[in-house]
């Protein structure tokens, strides 16, 4: 019995999918040979699939992933709030976040409010809203100011606060000294990085947020980066404290650094 | 082993940008806001699922999802033209990525859902109809539009109506 084009499409589609090559499969198999239509609309479902893949293999541009990290900032820091006011009313013995996080929750509880209820409000409208330009003039900062050059470690948290809404204090540890800051943006999520100079040496810290990651003590990294050749390659060390992952890189030796993690970690 | 929503979204979010700009018919500004929502209202329900077996799959979903519960209720069942069903289909060389999106707009709307989950991101017939709250018989119809979209993709300039008679 002879097949149609549409039972014949149905039951070959897709065609990369493995089938056992029944009477059906073969029926099948056999119209599309014959038929120029059938054929040629296989031909179609690769081509267009090609094209597909291509595109999906191009990055989403720099500024669509900052606006939806900081969006999902946004909205992390908002829970994080409602579920610390929530403790809060069951009793203060069950407060167990440190009390920056406390405070960057709370700092972000409005801006969370305010950009999400434009976005959500205004939903795919392109219009100029009050609530949408506040978003896109945060989003605006967040992207333009993202370092600042000081060894002032007021200036430098309150930087931090601004770009990132939470408190980090930089270290102070003798013979380190302070040179700045900059918002770093690592496996889709935003942190701070600051920068010490050690006897000409820089030393970067990184400071990752990161939900539910536990407490580790500092460790060198096993990892040799490639790309030094000729020069010594950046010591790592890596280490843990509730909610952030931190990293010190800096081309000096691996226990100068420890022995500055390890004070970091303990503070 | 579990990730959170933001390693989720990061690895996801190139992918799902390229869906929503065909779901927008390359309208970047629109695709955007469209991602950027999805995402946002896509955390809160990762909080509570988890995002199932697939959360990959679960948020292409949320993506179609999204999409539709913003358009407009004209569009939400777009009528399927049968004047073209026997034209007979070009030879095609190869299609250009860059004009993907753009022919996407000559699609409607729900059509161009079902033809992303479907034609582009390989989805079940099953799959499909349940992310599009409709039945196997209505997505096939939907699919219908495949051709106008290939026409589209081939002559871009042209407005084209047409569909074949895709696999029903």
């Amino acid at each position: 019995m002879a097949m149609t084009c549409s039972t014949a499409r149905e039951t070959l589609w897709p065609p990369e999918k493995l089938r056992l090559a029944g009477e059906g499969v073969l029926l099948a198999r056999k119209h599309v040979d014959d038929c120029a239509d059938c054929r040629e609309y296989f031909r179609q479902d690769r081509r267009l699939l090609d094209a597909y893949h291509r595109l999906r293999e191009e990055r989403a541009p720099r500024r669509v992933r900052e606006r939806v990290f900081d969006s999902l900032a946004r909205e992390r820091a908002g829970s994080l709030a409602r579920e610390l006011n929530q403790d809060a009313r069951t009793g203060p013995g069950s407060l167990s976040l440190p009390r920056w996080m406390v405070a960057a929750a709370a700092s972000l509880v409005l801006l969370s409010a305010l950009g999400t209820t434009a976005m959500w409000v205004n939903r795919l409208s392109a219009g100029a809203e009050a609530g949408e330009l506040f978003v896109d003039d945060y989003l605006r900062r967040a992207v333009g100011q993202d370092n600042i050059l000081t060894s002032d470690p007021d200036q430098i948290s309150r930087f931090l606060v601004k770009e990132l809404g939470f408190l980090i204090t930089p270290m102070q540890v003798e013979g380190l000294r302070l040179a700045g800051a900059e918002v770093c943006f690592l496996d889709g999520r935003r942190g701070a990085m600051i920068r010490y100079q050690q006897n000409g040496r820089e030393v970067t810290h990184y400071l990752i947020p990161r939900e539910g990651v536990e407490e580790r003590a500092p460790r060198q990294s096993g990892i040799l980066p490639g790309g030094f050749e000729g020069r010594a390659a950046p010591s790592v060390i890596t280490w843990a404290t509730p909610s952030i992952e931190h990293a010190l890189v800096g081309e000096v030796p691996a226990e100068r650094l420890m022995r500055i993690a390890r004070k970091a970690s303990s503070l | 082993m579990s990730h959170t929503f933001e390693e989720l979204a990061g690895s996801e979010v190139d992918g799902l940008f390229q869906g929503a700009l065909f779901l927008q018919a390359g309208d970047e500004a629109a695709a955007e806001d469209l991602l950027v929502w999805t995402l946002t209202k896509a955390f809160h329900g990762f909080r509570e699922t988890g995002g199932g077996e697939s959360p990959d799959q679960w948020l292409e979903g949320r993506l179609v999802h999204e999409f539709l519960a913003l358009l407009p209720n004209s569009s939400a069942a777009p009528q399927v033209h049968t004047a073209d069903l026997n034209r007979r289909l070009q030879r095609v060389g190869s299609v250009d990525p860059g004009v993907l999106h753009k022919a996407a707009g000559q699609v409607p709307a729900r059509a161009r859902a079902a033809l992303w989950l479907v034609v582009l991101r390989r989805w079940t017939y099953d799959e499909a109809s349940a992310a599009l709250h409709t039945n196997t018989e209505e997505l096939k119809d939907l699919l219908r539009f495949r051709h106008t979209l290939m026409s589209a993709v081939l002559m871009p300039r042209n407005a084209l109506n047409g569909t074949d008679g895709g696999m029903s």
